[in-house]
């Protein structure tokens, strides 16, 4: 299953709208800040810039006057372009001092100015029109060569107005400052190329992996590194690699590591700043120990917020050593920036990793619920489970007198079959004592250390398969980091309900067909001790009575009223004798229960009028069998004689491995149908008890072929089946 | 076959293991003058003795000990396979044609099935144990008449006419041609004329009279198995 295509609830899709649509805009003013970026890195005309600027400017601002001017002094501005009305280009303007340029000029900072009736200048401001403003200074080589002003004739400016005004008066700074300031906003067009395309991605809904994987590559771009991967922090300083780009062999999403260590990742859960490490060897914790494993050797990690709280880490890791002055900065304002588009897909990553397990759940209750064979459930159970858990490898084992034996895996090293002893200090042994789930950290320094060393497990979790109160199996995973087992083991127990179920419901279902069969079975006896006890009790009284009557009739004269009266007890007689054989036959004939199937169904098809082909190659089976092939046999020729018009029948008994096989066909009127009358219905319950199948297939006009097919064995007494395939 | 000489009286082994029955069968026999030379209550004995002794007709029960199930009938063919001149006539419980089917094998002479309540008909049942003994048949009239159901639906039997079927299930039960016009209530020179037309229809070859008769009936049993 490709868990991205998965449909999402609606709820989410709800709650991501207004996210999405901010998300969109931002892209949008991105795609316009990249142009103007595009277009000042350019060896292009000043005035080509300045004009550019002002006018999309003003277009991101909802078409709002836009002004370029230029300081020529320290009181005094010129207008160098402008868009919407105040001002034209040439002309000159003087300003007092605690006025917004003047402000500007001395802050070199951005200034904002939400209503001008409490400025010094309100009075001319006034009669310009104006209500609020916003200017950025245009600053070339340290010094305010000019600035960049929005005013608004009503209302307040978005607080937006203020960054995106900085931005494009940096980009008139590229333009006036020339050739050496545009190499350093080349970078800058690269990082508004880089955030652009994340902000369509996630614009786009795109999967939260590819998002993140974007997030990645352009960190690796920004940063010439060969490296980068997004983390996520867990409550407890943990992390989890949700994005990778240039990732060295065993390094994989999913990955966690405890919040141990003073690494960069580390450094930065504890300051929440961005942080470096130049040579990887002198730090510890997991991450490090990997990189460095990789021949990588310095890293920067820098942090990413969400909603101002740490959510992650964006880390380059490099393989020269250091990572260059500045960098730290650069990351910063990246990392910053990425925060927006992560806050979409991290709803989509919590929500999908619910869907996910809800999911797996479902898949394997659907399976208890259809009432699949346990081992078909304990398969789909270490499958899913395995899945969720990050293809961590995952085993069922089933308990026996002795220990437990390994029944289903995903991705385990232990092989299906693998018996193993309770030896004590074992996850497995802990499980069926306590009754609870178990954990071993560690097995340095145990028996155990050799072969899980080979096997490649490191630690384990084991939670207890309970059914009616007794530990029968467990379900365990291994190599679960510590900092996770909690959650780990919540996810193991919630599948092990569910195979705890599956076996209750095998056992009841075993169980109910053994009484089934039982039922049938003392039926069966009940009509084999019948016909004995009539064989051996009246009827061979009645054959006494008729040899005496017949004997006596020859003693007594010949027409006399004694005669009369013999004669007429002996017709009584032979006839209750006659009718006592063909009751005790209809029971259980005789030929069956002595001369077995093939005795039983010759002595049958010759009470018929009917032409039969009767083919049997069975042994002698077991008695239960016989008697139900016999009746299957029975019922079906009924049928044929009664309801089929047939003119000829075959009947085939076979044994084919452990499977009795039936197949009566005949050449009738077809159309039979098993829902009408009791005698298929009987039929059909005489099957399942025996854990049969039947199939009739009668179509009107072609015959009509019965097929049945039961084990050769009395049910109930069945052994485990071959185990199931592994993992998918 | 065909061994028992007028002079000589009958002799047969009695394997039956309710004593009452047994001890009133060899009684009927003996006072027919027929020589019960042994008697048995269990097949193993029976098969025993009937090898000992000899006799000209081994009568058994079908169902005896030891193993209560179709002992008497095993012994009885064991007898028959060792000593083919040893005629066997059944008694049984049970009308059940699979039972002569096993019985008559690929050789229907010397063999009798009758239900045990006949053995009250003193004279028929002494005629079938004499029939049997000269290598004739004594099939009981309702285990023929449950075969004669199936066996006229196909077959070489196809040919055969009404009369001449009914005339042949009566040969099956071993009746001479006198018995069989009185069961049929027809003339002597009928019956012959059927039995005539019988072995013509059933193609078997001019011999000896007896021989001819046991050819028909072996057809007539077999009749089902040809067409399988």
């Amino acid at each position: 299953m490709n868990r991205d295509e998965r449909v999402e609830p609606p709820a989410a899709v709800e709650n991501a709208a207004p996210e999405l649509r901010s998300l969109r805009a931002l892209a949008d003013e991105r795609a316009v800040l990249l142009q103007m970026a595009e277009l000042a890195a350019r060896p292009a005309s000043p005035a080509e810039v300045f004009a550019t600027v002002v006018t999309e400017a003003s277009r991101l601002l909802g078409g709002l006057p836009m002004t370029l001017t230029h300081f020529e002094g320290p009181r005094e501005l010129v207008v160098v372009a402008a868009r919407n009305g105040q001002g034209s280009v040439g002309e000159r303007v003087a300003f007092e001092s605690g006025t917004l340029p003047d402000r500007v000029l001395r802050g070199a900072t951005v200034v904002r100015i939400d209503d001008y009736a409490k400025e010094p200048d309100a009075a001319a401001a006034l009669a310009e029109g104006l209500t609020a403003a916003v200017a950025a200074p245009v600053t070339v080589s340290g010094a305010v060569w000019g600035m960049l002003t929005a005013t608004s004739p009503s209302e307040p400016l978005a607080t937006g107005a203020d960054e995106m005004l900085k931005q494009c008066a940096q980009f008139i700074a590229v333009a006036v400052g020339g050739n050496q300031a545009r190499t350093e906003f080349r970078a800058l067009a690269d990082e508004q190329a880089a955030l652009r395309r994340i902000a369509e991605l996630s614009a786009r809904g795109t999967s939260a992996d590819d998002v993140l994987h974007a997030v990645a590559v352009e960190g690796s771009r920004l940063s010439g590194v060969d490296f980068t991967t997004v983390l996520r922090y867990e409550a407890d300083g943990s992390t989890e690699i949700v994005a990778l780009d240039g990732a060295p062999a065993g390094v994989a999403i999913g990955m966690r590591a405890s919040g141990a260590g003073d690494g960069a990742v580390q450094r930065l859960w504890r300051t929440g700043r961005a942080s470096r490490v130049d040579d990887l060897a002198e730090v510890s914790g997991r991450w490090p120990h990997i990189a460095r494993r990789a021949a990588f050797s310095a890293s920067v990690a820098a942090p990413i917020l969400l909603q101002g709280t740490l959510w992650g880490a964006l880390v380059v890791v490099s393989r020269e050593q250091p990572l260059p002055r500045g960098i730290e900065d650069h990351l910063l304002r990246f990392a910053d920036r990425v925060g927006t588009a992560i806050s979409a897909v991290d709803a989509r990553l919590r929500l999908r990793a619910l869907a996910d397990e809800q999911a797996a759940l479902r898949l394997v209750a659907e399976l208890v619920a259809r009432g699949a064979a346990p081992e078909e459930v304990f398969v789909a159970v270490t499958n899913e489970v395995s899945a969720l858990l990050g293809d961590l490898p995952v085993a069922l084992m089933l308990y026996d007198d002795e220990g437990a034996a390994v029944v289903a895996t995903c991705n385990c090293p232990a092989p299906v079959g693998l018996h193993v002893p309770l030896s004590a200090g074992t996850a497995v042994d802990q499980v069926v004592r306590t009754g609870g789930p178990a954990h071993i950290d560690s097995y340095e320094d145990t028996a155990l250390a050799g072969v899980t060393q080979e096997v490649g497990i490191t630690s384990t979790t084991a939670v207890p398969i309970t059914v009616e109160g007794r530990v029968r199996a467990t379900l365990v995973s291994s190599n679960v980091d510590p900092t996770s087992r909690a959650a780990v083991e919540a996810r193991l127990a919630q599948f092990a309900e569910l195979a705890a179920v599956a076996i209750a419901n095998a056992e009841t279902q075993a169980k109910l067909t053994a009484s089934r069969a039982r039922v049938v079975a003392s039926a069966d006896e009940a009509r084999r001790r019948l016909q004995r006890d009539v064989h051996d009790g009246a009827q061979q009284r009645l054959v006494h009575a008729v040899i005496a009557l017949k004997m006596a009739r020859n003693t007594v004269e010949v027409g006399s009223a004694a005669a009369d009266f013999v004669q007429e007890a002996l017709t009584n007689v032979e006839r209750a004798s006659s009718e006592l054989r063909d009751i005790v036959h209809g029971i259980l004939p005789r030929a069956l229960t002595y001369g077995g199937l093939r005795t039983g169904l010759e002595s049958l098809v010759g009470d018929l009028a009917l032409p039969v082909d009767v083919r049997v190659s069975t042994p002698r089976l077991p008695a239960a069998v016989e008697t139900t092939v016999y009746f299957v046999v029975a019922e079906s020729l009924t049928n044929a004689v009664k309801h089929a018009q047939a003119r000829a029948v075959s009947v085939c008994v076979d044994l084919e491995g452990d499977t009795v096989v039936i197949d009566v066909r005949d050449d009738g009127v077809g159309g039979a149908d098993p829902t009408r009358g009791t005698g298929l219905t009987g039929l059909l319950d005489r099957i399942d008890a025996a854990e049969g199948t039947l199939t009739i297939t009668s179509p009107p006009g072609d015959g009509t072929a019965v097929h049945a097919e039961l084990p050769a064995r009395f049910p109930g007494d069945r052994t485990p089946g071959p185990s199931a395939p592994g993992c998918r | 076959m065909g061994s028992a000489e007028p002079d000589r009286p009958l002799r047969v082994a009695v394997g039956e293991d309710d004593v009452l029955l047994r001890e009133g069968i060899a009684r009927i026999l003996a006072d027919a003058g027929v020589e019960v030379v042994a008697q048995a209550g269990d097949a193993d004995e029976l098969l025993r003795r009937a090898l000992a002794y000899r006799p000209d007709v081994v009568i058994a029960d079908v169902q005896m000990p030891p193993r209560g199930e179709d002992d008497g009938l095993r012994a009885a063919m064991e007898v028959r396979r060792r000593e083919p001149g040893i005629g066997v006539l059944i008694l049984s419980q049970f009308c059940e044609p699979a039972y002569v089917m096993q019985l008559v094998g690929e050789r229907p002479e010397g063999i009798g099935y009758l239900l045990k309540e006949r053995v009250g008909d003193i004279r028929a049942f002494v005629d079938a144990v004499t029939r049997v003994a000269a290598g004739g048949s004594a099939l009981d009239p309702e285990v023929v008449a449950r075969m004669l159901g199936r066996r006229s639906q196909g077959g070489p039997l196809r040919q055969l006419t009404a009369r001449e079927l009914a005339t042949l299930a009566a040969m099956a039960e071993g009746k001479s041609n006198l018995g069989i016009a009185k069961t049929l209530l027809v003339s002597q020179a009928s019956v012959e004329k059927h039995v005539t037309a019988i072995f013509r229809k059933l193609r078997i070859a001019p011999a000896n009279t007896e021989h001819r008769r046991v050819q028909a009936v072996l057809t007539y049993l077999h009749a089902d198995d040809r067409r399988r």
